[in-house]
């Protein structure tokens, strides 16, 4: 009988109910899609990695001989040899390696060019299918028998439209399209180093037969691949694999092609996890709000009942009907709509992550999570809320005009106001009569924001991030040879020394690009974030050296700290040295250390005029290992950036979305609470606008407090997430915060506000004026 | 001045036609103070709701000071309850989180030529609890504060539907008392809403209804005090 009544007064004021169910859908919602895809993904790399072989770690080859090999060859490095004694000593190398570590190594060639079509750009990766060690997965057609045939990547294709049968030109050979893989070494596939962004439609991988492959003419490249015959391995498995033919030995968990999906999922999972959490929160307390006002307009008939003999037991589990009802539409309803949406998120996340990604099939802890778990939190912190609502005695129920009574901060408005206009007065009497509402707004408006300034907060750094790219640069192409070369530069261009090396940060070693330039740049800038020039301090301090911004943030290496280098290299030596930080450059994705180039030659006992790579105009092609257009490096880092975009889109929709239902709950909340009143209003002769602004324009200084609060939480937890984030996304990024985006995050708060009193306006302009005439009870 | 010319409205709530007042003519002069007297359901408050363009006729015109208020819009009838009409109810409508002194503001605030509110404090008796909160007052105190309330715009015309309706003699009389004298002071014409028969003796002129129609005008000669009368 009671729960009839309350029901009947849902149907009658539905609003509440309909924004706590919504508060219930957008968290279900949320998980569900998202853990949706992130499942699939996971299960999916699980199966694909072990069903097509992946590799557990790739290396290169060390270039140098060793003392025994030279030895026999007389010779100092590999490209000394003869092809066919280049190919006997790597033989006998893996071989070596192979029965001294239990494992299988294969060797991974690849050829990679840039080419012009299908109207654009092309950066494609060719390779021949391999035997034991990162297999084919075919998703359409065949993998090419005959000559002039390709596979390309399923991605690829799909982004271009292209069909089995179609041809593809690289360079001046025609192919004929006859399958659509995936490879599962290049899950990501990252395609340069230089470049780590993905642009699906304009970076392919390829597969040809042997012959296509070897008469394709284009630099030729290798990868040594490997696979721990036991069949799986652990960490301390791959540290241990250390030896004098193998550099650069990275695992296919760290290694960005293989492993990035990896540090993403988590990354997600994390973020659901909180921002739902947060909602179902929000959601109990307008609960709570709710079941308040339900209980405050009804209490004398509660009163009575109780008086009467009724348990606090009975009105509880009749008020239970709303978190009962919230949470079970609420959930049901997310955990559709988070499945249907999952599919194109699965689709997005393919495009990303490139693997024949499993269909959606029906997961149990997704369900439990999603509907179960909204179910008990609610319920059982709505059971508590409510519990406090109903235990008054019936007494202090009934008495008269309990809620009108005004509580202790009404009584200082007089005072603390004196001095400020009537309709200043009149809303802060209106706003504090309900501190609860305008708590849930503070809360409500905080959390948005945490959310919105995190966005707006990251897609500034986005912006300078390609700034600073695109600025500092004023060459053309960046060249790397295969070997170091003493040959004369042109005047205008900036030779350097890239040396791949490692730097020693407690038990780990990270991968860093050493560089030895010269104190005289012409193209290249070595700036740090404050624009200063930093080769002079570089030249001043002999065992000086400057990081990217990058090393700085994810190792914490600060100024003035010492940093140890490991220097290894594919020409020779391997030793380590200590060297003192002077300079932080500002270049947030690549892992660079800068020295000159006369002491980083040094330690290789080479003298000045020695380098291998130049910063130039020239499209250099003889002797080159990899030369990188400086548009396409920004393309690839805007490429990159735009998906961080996709997701900043979402993030402010997201919060978005929540202030929008809280404040509009609020609003409404303020409608009912004060109907009497805004009627009365009216028949006194106030315009609705007038009404509106007195009544429902009355938060605007909390949402003003709630949004400035909530930009140092921001700051400071985006600031202690730093060293995270980076790390996950491989990349730094600069916290910036300017006044413009300060002032644009709060117009799109302020502007989220003016809707919701727009909509509750239109409730407000339907009140009778006889509401007013109507008695008091 | 208010002039009432055929006035009918019918209310319609499903199939059933209600005719709350039927052919109602009237003329009401400046500083009048009217008493509108009849049984419960005789269509009183109708009456005074479409007089003051708080409700719509379904016929007839109403036109006060020169104002066609029945062609008016809900916007047109806002601004003129703004600038000519005070209303005082049954129930008083105070707002519980504003002092005395503040609700007697709301008012106030809607008037470019208002009443000074210590005046009317004054006026009504209640000086000493102007920074009280309603729930600190008696009911008869509470309606007094509602008389100022729409008495600060300092309107030409005030509307009271049933103002002694929860009140009792005493208190009643009070307020009564406060109208009487706010007439007089500010020649502002008054027209209370009663089935209470015992108030008639104060009033200029008695408007006597029954079933929607008026039956009866009657001048009052020899006006009464308030305190003269008495309830039964
Ligand atoms: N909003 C309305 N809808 C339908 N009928 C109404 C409405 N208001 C009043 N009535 C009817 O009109 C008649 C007159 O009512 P009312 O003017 O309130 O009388 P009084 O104030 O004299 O008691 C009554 O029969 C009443 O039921
Ligand atoms: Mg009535």
């Amino acid at each position: 009988m009671i729960i009839k009544n309350i029901l009947k007064g849902m149907i009658k004021k539905p609003f509440a109910m309909i924004g706590i169910i919504s508060m219930v859908l957008l968290a279900g919602c949320l998980y569900v899609s998202l853990g949706y895809t992130l499942f699939v993904t996971e299960d999916t790399v699980n199966q694909f990695v072990v069903d097509y072989k992946q590799e557990d770690f790739t290396f290169q080859m060390n270039s140098s001989l060793s003392d025994e090999e030279k030895e026999v060859y007389q010779v100092d490095y590999i490209y000394q040899l003869s092809n066919s004694d280049q190919k006997t000593l790597i033989n006998n190398r893996i071989n070596l390696l192979e029965n001294e570590y239990q494992i299988n190594i294969e060797v991974r060639e690849y050829k990679q060019l840039s080419i012009h079509e299908l109207d654009k750009e092309i950066t494609i990766r060719l390779f021949t299918d391999s035997k034991d060690i990162n297999l084919t997965y075919v998703e359409k057609g065949r993998l090419p028998e005959a000559n002039n045939e390709i596979a390309l990547s399923m991605v690829f294709a799909e982004n271009n439209d292209l069909q089995l049968g179609d041809n593809f030109k690289i360079n001046q050979s025609t192919y004929k399209i006859v399958g659509f893989i995936y490879l599962v070494d290049y899950i990501y596939p990252q395609l340069t180093n230089e470049l780590f962004a993905l642009d699906t439609s304009k970076q392919a991988l390829g597969m040809l037969n042997e012959d296509s492959f070897s008469n394709l003419e284009a630099p030729k490249d290798v990868d040594y691949v490997g696979k721990f015959l036991k069949g799986n391995y652990t960490e301390e498995e791959i540290k241990e694999i250390d030896h004098f033919y193998m550099v650069n030995l990275v695992d296919a968990k760290t290694n960005f092609r293989t492993g990035a999906v990896y540090g993403e999922i988590k990354a997600d999972r994390a973020m659901i996890n909180a921002l739902s959490v947060i909602i179902l929160f929000l959601a109990v307390i307008i609960i709570g709000i709710v079941v308040n006002k339900s209980i405050q307009m009804e209490k004398n008939q509660i009163g009575v009942l109780k008086s009467l003999g009724y348990s606090h037991l009975r009105l509880l589990s009749a008020y239970m009907i709303y978190p009962i009802i919230a949470s079970v539409i609420g959930s049901g309803l997310g955990y559709l709509t988070g499945y249907l949406l999952a599919h194109p998120l699965i689709d997005m996340f393919r495009s990303m992550f490139q693997m024949p990604m499993h269909h959606i099939q029906f997961n149990f802890m997704i369900f439990i999570y999603s509907i179960v778990l909204p179910i008990i939190v609610l319920n059982i912190f709505s059971f508590i809320i409510i519990y406090f609502l109903v235990r008054k005695k019936p007494l202090e129920l009934m008495r008269v005009k309990v809620s009108q009574k005004v509580n202790f901060i009404i009584k200082r408005i007089p005072q603390l106001f004196k001095k400020k206009s009537f309709n200043t007065r009149f809303k802060y009497s209106i706003a504090l009569r309900g501190l609860g509402k305008l708590f849930i707004t503070f809360i409500g408006v905080v959390v948005s924001s945490i959310y919105l300034i995190f966005a707006l907060s990251f897609s500034q750094s986005i912006d300078s991030i390609i700034h600073v790219s695109s600025v500092q640069a004023n060459y053309q192409y960046q060249v790397i040879y295969e070997y170091p070369t003493q040959t004369e530069k042109s005047e205008s261009d900036d030779r350097f020394m890239i040396m791949p090396s490692e730097i020693i940060i407690g038990d780990d070693e990270v991968k860093v690009q050493l560089m030895g330039i010269d104190d005289k740049l012409n193209k290249y800038q070595l700036k740090n974030e404050a624009g200063k020039n930093l080769v002079p301090i570089l030249y001043d301090n002999e065992d000086g050296v400057v990081v990217s911004s990058m090393l700085s943030t994810i190792h914490n290496i600060d100024l003035n700290d010492s940093i140890t280098l490991h220097l290894l290299s594919e020409y020779g030596s391997e030793n380590e040295i200590e060297m003192k930080v002077v300079g932080i450059m500002e270049n947030y994705t690549t892992p660079y250390v800068f020295m000159s180039i006369k002491s980083l030659n040094e330690q290789y006992g080479l003298d000045d005029n020695w380098y291998n790579g130049l910063w130039t105009d020239q499209k250099i092609t003889q002797n080159v290992k990899s030369i990188v257009h400086k548009e396409e490096m920004i393309d690839s880092i805007e490429e990159m950036m735009s998906l961080f975009k996709a997701f900043i889109y979402v993030m402010v929709v997201i919060s978005v979305i929540l202030a929008f239902i809280v404040l509009i709950i609020i609003s409404i909340f303020n409608i009912q609470d004060n109907f009497k009143t805004i009627s009365f209003l009216k028949v006194m002769g106030y315009k609705d606008k007038e009404i509106t602004t007195m009544v429902l324009n009355i938060y605007l200084p909390i949402i003003l407090v709630g949004y400035l609060v909530s930009i140092p939480i921001t700051i400071m937890s985006i600031r202690s997430m730093m060293v995270t984030i980076s790390s996950e996304l491989n990349f730094a990024f600069p916290i910036q915060l300017s006044t413009s985006y300060i002032i644009f995050g709060f117009i799109i708060i302020f502007l989220t506000y003016y809707l919701s009193l727009r909509i509750a306006r239109r409730r407000l302009n339907k009140i009778p004026l006889q509401e007013a005439l109507k008695i008091n009870e | 001045m208010i002039k009432i010319k055929n006035v009918r409205k019918i209310y319609q709530t499903g199939v059933v036609e209600t005719h709350a007042l039927r052919d109602v003519s009237l003329e009401i002069k400046d500083g009048e103070f009217v008493v509108v007297l009849g049984p419960s359901g005789s269509g009183k408050s109708t009456f005074l709701n479409v007089v003051s363009g708080l409700d719509s006729v379904t016929s007839g015109h109403i036109i006060v000071d020169d104002e066609v208020i029945t062609d008016m819009s809900d916007k047109e009838l806002t601004n003129f309850r703004r600038r000519k009409l005070g209303f005082i109810f049954q129930s008083y409508n105070l707002l519980s989180n504003l002092t005395v002194y503040e609700n007697i503001e709301v008012g106030k605030n809607l008037s470019h030529n208002p009443i000074e509110i210590d005046e009317l404090l004054e006026k009504i008796g209640m000086t000493i609890e102007k920074d009280k909160y309603p729930y600190q007052l008696s009911g008869g105190q509470q309606q007094r504060v509602s008389i100022a309330r729409a008495l600060a715009k300092n309107p030409s015309i005030l509307f009271c539907d049933e103002p002694t309706g929860a009140l009792d003699e005493t208190t009643g009389k009070q307020v009564l008392e406060v109208l009487q004298r706010l007439n007089k002071e500010l020649n502002t014409t008054i027209v209370i809403v009663t089935h209470n028969i015992a108030i008639k003796d104060i009033a200029d002129k008695v408007i006597h209804m029954k079933s929607g129609e008026i039956y009866e005008i009657e001048d009052n000669q020899q006006k009464k005090l308030v305190e003269e009368i008495s309830w039964s």
